[in-house]
């Protein structure tokens, strides 16, 4: 949170939700965010080798700068990863993301 | 719908089926009908669906063609066996018996199944820091540099904390003392933080209760005490560092002296050590062995790579010994009463009956002096040759119950003559009347051979002994005249046989304060008892090696209200306005190491910038120096006691190799790894001479009583090949009272039959090597010995020998064990192929490796009622294989986990393709996907899956009801639930966090940038890991030495392929000096 308020000590401060930010921030309590993209525990999902091979992050969680709140577009189930996986040549063993 | 398909019968009325469901009443009368009434219902409460004494994995007999090894000495002498099963009705009806919680537990767990599968899934939530602290990224680990705090070894230690919280020890691979390696003990360690039932608080004692108090109120009753009282007594544990220095200081602020502080280590090896070499050479210190150059080594009962004075050190250097790349492939003699796992790594192995290692001592100085080359100068000699004509009347009744060839000892001390060489004396099986003979025993042999800065390092870089000889003895002589004593970290309620009347003692000193992390025998005998910090949280520092430092420094925010023990009195202190002058023990140590700068010649850097330089390493020193008197003054207090002839058995209880003195108990995983030679696990055993147990009439799991002089216990008798004819072995470190759930009730303790006695020299107790009565109880108790379960099909080419001069030939040899004619097709290509190697020379079998699997991947441990059915969970297990004559046995330890297969037979038959093969190497278990058929586990020639019949919850270790932090469960691997198979994945969470780090740089990985959690903390290096395609790696060379071979593979030098599963695990042959049993080297692969 020190980082959001990084900017958002100076930046949109009229806003009640940044409002509300700096005031847990100040109270030196966390905010807890709902996960929206929440895969299950038997998934391990690294972005780092995605971002790495160039992925936009809109291919996977939409058009997050247009939404006002986050919503999941793609489906994240495994026939969906597998289907990006094979078409880029990316992985497929099984241990890739479940071990 | 035919009628002849009974299978399928879909037309029975669904009314029918509902009226098979029992209803409560029906339950009720099964449950009570199935309950052997002579039993208590309150025992069998809880238990398993399957009683203890249920075989349902039994296999039907077989005719086999015995080869050379056997698993338990019933193979070879099946009078000493287990008794048939007792097939009265009553033992069958109590068999399957099924009660009312078991059947609640079983159903409503699918019920809760079926329910759950179409409820969304919960919602997570994403909690950020609110000031994320510098150089912390979620998700990546961050390392702390520490020591280990189990023992005062100093062992440097690296702690990786996810968030906050530790998850995995590792040794500091260049930490002088353990090289990289942990033994089982220490990689534990981190169990005991998240200890569910540590002190949580302070206590005060109320009548019979202890009752928890406020912090604040605690230091003003104890203050309030302290200050009326005349004398204060402080017993602290061994430690090597400034540990005790500062509980002098605090004596001393307070305006008491220095003698009632007292030094209580468990461990009286380092008593009788330092009690001989202050004898012999007026210092106060043990030497320092380093066995890594060393040509011969004889011990005299001394298990210095399990249970010795530094065991993860002396395994280092010994498998450097060991090592053919050397050129010389140390030689080690062993005499010894019980079969440790030292005594298992022998050349020669002399069983011989306890108290008599000294006379064979004394036989190898007489030997050494009359071979005429002995070194030493003539005034050592002749003093040496005093100590030999004073006892040459014992020496000479007892050579003959020796049982070895004086030849022998000529023979022997012409090999120590010829190099490098160390006689090292006494474990905790020779903690007898005699220790401290022994060890200068052991000292006259050493000079004798020259041995001294060769091999034994006194006058420079010697170890600095942590105890204080006879302190506790010292203790107890002051106790009546003390009005408050402080136990610090010390247990001698359990680690002192109770004949010394400890409890009585203590009962009579008016206030006493007791300071450990959990509750125990003694804390329990405390008027306060004050929770202290686990050396997780801790400051601290040990100098294993004088002049050599480890630093311990906190690795996690205190998990608990308990405190730094230190700051306890620091704030004693200030609360009787004598205040220490340091703000906390970190200022202390700063102080302190203002030496430790000096010493290391850093007198120019701002200390604080010199000690926080050393927190990020972990340790610095310099080795002192030391001047020595010369060698003597020995012959006067050299005198023997223990070695009379007794026509009893003679009880000796070393060390259990995991748990320690008891210390280690209250350690799940500990107790699940079970014991390297017996394979018995969460229990204690009297391992017995097989042909002992037959004339007596004892069998297996018979249980015995056994009568000491100052009282007796009943135990379960294991025949164990290779015990002295007259000894019995009974490991201590079991059967805690009050040392939490997890250990209380486990196993006996064997110290009950030791009468009060001191090792005159050293003040030591006497806590081994006492004649016994053993008579059998007729009474039968199961003992959850592991080595019958996962058996691999009585096949003979899992483990295979080779002789040394075989073996320095094979050296040259390239093998192609990839050489296999198949009708499948070829395997994938990817850039790596994962390979692993074990040297089973080096294998100590002290199971090190199993601790650290457990901890790495979240292995359940499932208690003893569950193992005894085959049900734990190791994903590694050791595997111990005897061979030759049960007096004296060839031993050979093999780790045994997913041999990862190319030719997998578990991959065709899982009907859901949960297990596959990776394309680099791996056979891959996906849980997600298994549906739990076990049809893998049946396949697999190795037993190396493992099955999870329950979900073994955060609340339940082993079979005993505990909450279990879920912070101790390393983030990066799955946690299974009920219904799957799990397997060794080779630590596949560290491959790919390293090769995600390396993707960046696009480099690819180099060997030993991946380490499995096995092979890191092996103590003897005998696990090699890497990549198979890269010629040049460790483990690619281990596969193509002349030594390596497939388990289960056959020989494809002989054109025998064996099962053709091609493993990418190989392992290399036990080298040995002996002959091989059963001629050549692997002649049984088709047996």
């Amino acid at each position: 949170m020190n980082t959001c308020m990084g900017c958002h000590r100076f930046v949109k401060t009229d806003s009640p939700y940044i409002k509300y930010l700096t005031e847990m921030y100040n109270k030196n309590e966390p905010i807890e965010w709902t996960k929206v993209h929440d895969l299950p525990d038997f998934v391990r999902f690294t972005h780092k080798p995605h971002i790495l091979h160039g992925l936009a992050c809109q291919e996977c969680h939409g058009q997050v700068q247009e939404m006002t709140r986050v919503k999941q577009v793609a489906p994240l189930l495994m026939g969906w990863c597998l289907d990006c996986h094979r078409s880029k040549g990316a992985p497929t063993a099984c241990y890739t993301c479940h071990f | 719908m035919r009628k002849d398909l009974t299978p399928f019968e879909t037309d029975q009325d669904i009314s029918e089926l509902a009226a098979g469901i029992p209803d409560d009443a029906t339950i009720d009368a099964a449950v009570a009908a199935s309950v052997d009434p002579s039993k208590n219902t309150e025992e069998r409460e809880g238990k398993e669906v399957f009683a203890w004494n249920d075989r349902p994995f039994e296999a039907p007999p077989k005719d086999i063609v015995r080869g050379p090894f056997y698993r338990a000495v019933d193979e070879v002498m099946p009078e000493v066996s287990e008794r048939p099963e007792d097939e009265s009705e009553e033992a069958k009806a109590s068999r399957f018996a099924l009660n009312r919680r078991n059947f609640m537990r079983l159903f409503s767990a699918s019920a809760v199944m079926g329910a759950s599968a179409c409820v969304r899934r919960p919602v997570e939530k994403i909690i950020p820091y609110v000031n994320q602290p510098d150089g912390t990224v979620p998700g990546v680990p961050v390392y702390y540099a520490t020591t280990c705090g189990e023992c005062a070894n100093g062992c440097g230690v690296v702690t990786a904390t996810r968030e906050g919280y530790p998850i995995k020890l590792e040794g500091i691979a260049t930490h002088p003392i353990n090289q990289g390696g942990l033994c089982a003990l220490g990689q534990a360690s981190i169990q005991g933080l998240y200890h569910p039932q540590r002190l949580q608080q302070p206590q005060m004692r109320v009548g019979q209760r202890l009752d928890p108090i406020e912090w604040d109120s605690a230091y003003d009753a104890i203050a309030k005490r302290v200050q009326s009282a005349k004398r204060i007594g402080i017993v602290v544990n061994g430690s090597t560092g400034h540990q005790r220095q500062f509980f002098a200081e605090f004596l001393k602020k307070l305006g008491h002296d220095e003698t009632t502080l007292y030094t209580y280590d468990s461990n009286s090896l380092y008593d009788s050590i330092t009690a001989a070499h202050r004898l012999a050479f007026g210092v106060e210190a043990m030497p320092r062995i380093d066995l890594s150059q060393a040509h011969a080594i004889v011990s005299l009962g001394s298990d210095f790579l399990d249970t010795g004075t530094s065991p993860v050190y002396h395994s280092k250097n010994f498998a450097h010994a060991r090592s053919l790349a050397g050129g010389a492939f140390a030689k080690l003699t062993v005499f010894e009463s019980a079969l440790t796992q030292t005594g298992t790594k022998a050349d020669t192995r002399y069983p011989i009956p306890a108290n008599t290692e000294v006379i064979a001592g004394l036989a190898l100085v007489k030997a050494l002096l009359d071979s005429g080359k002995a070194k030493g100068s003539a005034a050592e000699q002749a003093e040496i040759r005093k100590v030999l004509d004073a006892n040459a009347e014992s020496v000479q009744s007892a050579a003959s119950r020796l049982g070895v060839a004086p030849e022998a000892f000529t023979a022997l001390a012409n090999e120590l003559l010829a190099g490098r060489s160390a006689v090292l004396a006494g474990s905790a099986a020779n903690f007898n009347q005699d220790a401290t003979a022994l060890q200068l025993t052991a000292i006259m042999a050493n000079v004798l051979t020259g041995a001294y800065d060769s091999t034994l390092f006194l006058s420079q870089g010697w170890m600095v002994a942590p105890g204080e000889p006879g302190g506790i003895n010292r203790f107890l002589k002051d106790a009546p005249n003390l009005d408050l004593v402080f136990f610090i970290g010390v247990n001698p309620a359990f680690t002192l046989p109770p004949s010394w009347g400890f409890d009585a003692t203590v009962a009579k000193i008016p206030t006493v304060v007791a300071i450990d992390t959990y509750p125990t025998e003694t804390t329990r005998l405390a008027h306060y008892v004050l929770p202290a910090f686990h050396y997780l949280e801790a400051w601290g520092d040990e100098q294993p090696v004088a002049g050599f430092w480890s630093i311990r420094q906190p690795t996690v925010r205190p998990i608990n209200h308990a405190r730094q023990t230190e700051e306890m009195f620091m704030w004693l202190a200030a609360k009787l306005d004598k205040p220490m002058g340091y703000a906390d023990y970190r200022a202390y140590l700063l102080e302190r190491w203002k030496e430790v700068q000096q010493l290391v010649g850093q007198q120019a850097m701002p200390t604080e910038l010199f000690f926080n330089a050393v927190l990020r390493r972990g340790y610095i020193g310099k080795p002192r120096t030391q001047t020595l008197r010369p060698f003597g003054n020995v012959a006067g207090s050299f005198k023997l006691v223990a070695t009379q002839p007794t026509t009893k058995l003679t009880l000796v209880s070393p060390f259990h190799a995991q748990l320690h003195d008891g210390r280690g108990a209250n350690l799940p995983v500990l107790q699940e790894a079970g014991d390297g030679l017996t394979s018995v696990c969460w229990d204690s055993w009297a391992a017995i001479n097989p042909a002992t147990a037959q004339k007596r009439g004892l069998r297996r799991n018979d249980v015995v009583k056994i009568d000491g002089p100052a009282g007796s216990f009943l135990v379960a008798i294991y025949p164990l090949p290779g015990v002295q004819a007259d000894t019995l072995v009974v490991p201590r470190g079991n059967g805690h009272t009050d040392y939490t759930e997890i250990a209380n009730e486990v196993g006996v303790n064997p110290l009950v039959a030791y009468p009060q006695a001191v090792d005159e020299l050293s003040g030591a107790p006497v806590t081994g090597g006492i004649p016994v009565d053993v008579t059998a109880t007729g009474k039968v108790y199961q003992l959850a010995a592991l080595q019958k379960h996962f058996d691999t099909g009585n096949r003979l080419d899992i483990v295979k020998l080779i002789t040394l001069d075989q073996a320095k030939k094979a050296t040259s040899v390239t093998k192609n064990l990839d050489d296999v004619p198949n009708l499948y097709p070829s395997l994938q290509q990817a850039k790596y192929r994962w390979g692993m190697a074990v040297d089973l020379t080096r294998c100590t079998g002290c199971a090190a490796c199993v601790v650290a699997c457990h901890l790495e991947n979240n292995i359940p441990q499932v208690g003893r009622a569950d193992a005894m059915i085959g049900r734990s969970m190791h994903w590694i297990r050791i595997d111990r294989y005897f061979a030759g004559p049960s007096e004296n046995p060839l031993v050979t330890y093999q780790p045994m986990m997913c041999q990862q297969c190319n030719h997998a037979p578990c991959e065709p038959v899982c009907p859901v393709y949960a297990t596959t093969h990776d394309p680099e190497g791996i056979n891959t278990q996906t849980y997600n996907r298994c549906v739990g058929t076990r049809y893998c586990a049946n396949s697999c020639p190795y037993k190396v899956r493992r099955f999870n019949w329950y979900t073994h919850k955060w609340n339940v270790i082993g079979d005993r009801p505990q909450d279990r932090s879920i912070r101790a469960l390393n983030p990066d691997v799955t946690v299974r639930t009920r219904g799957i198979m799990e397997k060794c994945t080779f630590c596949v969470q560290r491959l790919r966090a390293t090769k995600l780090v390396l993707q960046e740089s696009g480099q690819k990985l180099r060997d030993g940038d991946v380490k499995t959690a096995c092979q890191q903390t092996c103590p003897s290096d005998a696990i090699y890991f890497g990549d198979l395609l890269d010629p040049n790696s460790e483990v690619s060379k281990a596969r193509r030495d002349g030594r390596a071979y497939l388990a289960l593979n056959g020989d494809p030098e002989e054109k025998e392929y064996g099962l053709k599963t091609v493993p990418n695990v190989s392992y290399l042959m036990q080298i040995t000096r002996s002959e091989l049993p059963g001629g050549e080297a692997g002649s049984d692969s088709r047996g």
